[in-house]
């Protein structure tokens, strides 16, 4: 069994290839990341509810799906949506976010 | 060592993999259709951005329309087998711009189609059913590349069912808030948390079942059934049908590769053309038949009649999914019917296994 230079690289190809496969899901399995790891349709995610308070303190609360592009449970959108939301409604002062039993306060710059 | 040296020696059977590669350049070009609706509110700037890494830039109508363009184009190409090779890198890098442009368009389809494609790409897919084929020889698909298509689809399965063993997903928790909302809605299924616990640890049970059994020989019928419960059942149910169509699509199509190369049949006495009806079904020049009214296939031993007719059945394109039905009772006694007057020698007709 002789192997030339061709061969070789196509076995290193699939062996790392290969490992890639199965590393990559099972790092993220460990990690608890969602996405390269297979995991599909298997937690809920809860959209986070969110009050804009204007420059008065005045609060309102807000629908946030119609400043989404697409609905996906592994996007952060409880991190993404407060400085857009800052930037695209005129006179937010601060947006409040509520995700499940957690509270926090994101003041627009 | 001599295991993987004859892997990165040997090529793959050639048909399988053309007809692979046209069922993922067709679904790409689905999906590449269905990415500007995806892709699009992405170009609002009312909408937010959620990039992978804060230098990528937000997509502008331009880049999308360039993109996707491509997308469409390459896929085309790609199906139908012209300047192969090009077209699929060019549809991959397409579909991974759109990929990775922003955390919303992620799609674990797109990721696995990407997959797939770069792997045909690497292997060859133009040996058959192509316009490159017309046009020359080009080489077989190399063996190790398609070796890793089927490593892919059965981790995706098993990882699938790994990460649904916890809490939220067991007490049904998960599926009672998709199902019922797809294609057929099911509301009264979602509301009975027993009937979904039930399902949520029977579709683990099912993507293990299918991961593995697509390498068992004698059982892959089983996973090629299970599949095709699975996957039915999910773009049926569930939000989002077209692109868990496509997932389904994709996973199925894929299930080809796991067919072995020859199955050799052969028919002794003639029932009028129905070896010659295989023949025409067989796109996959896996059957090697004569005519006859004993069907007996010697790749897992000797079968006649109706069990021999199944298992050819397992091996062409179209019927391997209809097939492991095929094996039900009631399909069973019509068919061995229908076989018997067409034949008119039913005590000729066997039940099924011989020898193995």
């Amino acid at each position: 069994m002789t192997w030339t230079g061709a061969q070789r690289i196509r076995a290193i190809l699939f062996v790392a290839i290969a490992a890639a496969m199965i590393l990559v899901p099972a790092v993220r399995l460990i990690d608890g990341g969602t996405r390269f790891g297979w995991r599909m349709y298997s937690f809920l995610e809860p959209l986070p509810k969110l009050t804009l308070v204007d420059e008065s303190g005045t609060p309102s609360e807000i629908d946030p799906v119609p400043f989404i592009g697409r609905l996906r449970g592994d996007v952060p959108f409880a991190s993404a949506l407060p400085p857009h939301l800052c930037e695209v409604v005129s006179g937010t002062a601060r947006v409040v976010i509520e995700l499940g039993d957690d509270r926090f306060e994101f003041v627009c710059p | 060592m001599k295991h993987l040296h004859a892997m990165v020696t040997t090529s793959s059977p050639v048909m399988p993999v053309a007809v692979v590669r046209i069922a993922m350049g067709t679904i790409a070009l689905v999906r590449g259709v269905a990415a500007y609706w995806l892709l699009w509110p992405l170009t609002d700037s009312e909408i937010v951005k959620v990039p992978f890494v804060a230098w990528i830039p937000s997509p502008t109508p331009v880049v999308v329309a360039v993109v996707l363009g491509s997308w469409v184009v390459a896929a085309a190409c790609f199906a139908i087998g012209f300047h192969t090779r090009l077209a699929g890198t060019v549809l991959a890098v397409a579909m991974a711009l759109v990929l990775f442009v922003d955390q919303q368009a992620y799609a674990n389809h797109l990721y696995l189609l990407i997959v797939i494609v770069g792997l045909l790409v690497v292997a060859g897919p133009a040996g058959a059913l192509s316009v490159d084929a017309r046009r020359g020889a080009p080489a077989p698909p190399a063996n190790w590349a398609v070796l890793l298509i089927k490593l892919q689809i059965t981790v995706v399965y098993l990882f699938a069912a790994i990460t649904k063993i916890n809490a939220s997903y067991l007490a049904g928790s998960v599926l009672s808030a998709q199902v019922g909302r797809g294609l057929i809605s099911a509301t009264w299924a979602a509301q009975s948390s027993a009937l979904m616990r039930g399902t949520a640890f029977a579709s683990i049970v099912l993507e293990v079942v299918i991961g593995l059994y697509l390498w068992h020989p004698q059982r892959r019928y089983v996973a090629v059934g299970a599949g095709v419960l699975f996957h039915g059942g999910i773009t049926l149910l569930m939000p989002s049908p077209v692109l868990l169509g496509l997932f389904s699509a994709i996973m199925l199509s894929s299930y080809l590769l796991f067919i072995p190369p020859t199955v050799k049949g052969r028919w002794v006495a003639a029932p009028d053309g129905l070896a010659a009806r295989l023949r025409r079904h067989d796109v996959l020049n896996v059957l090697d038949v004569e005519d006859g009214v004993f069907l007996t296939t010697s790749r897992h031993g000797e079968h006649t009649g109706w069990a021999a007719l199944v298992r050819i059945c397992d091996e062409l394109p179209a019927w391997y999914l209809a097939a492991p039905f095929l094996r039900l009772v009631p399909a069973r006694w019509a068919q061995q019917r229908w076989l018997t007057a067409v034949v008119d020698r039913p005590a000729e007709w066997g039940e099924g296994v011989s020898s193995g």
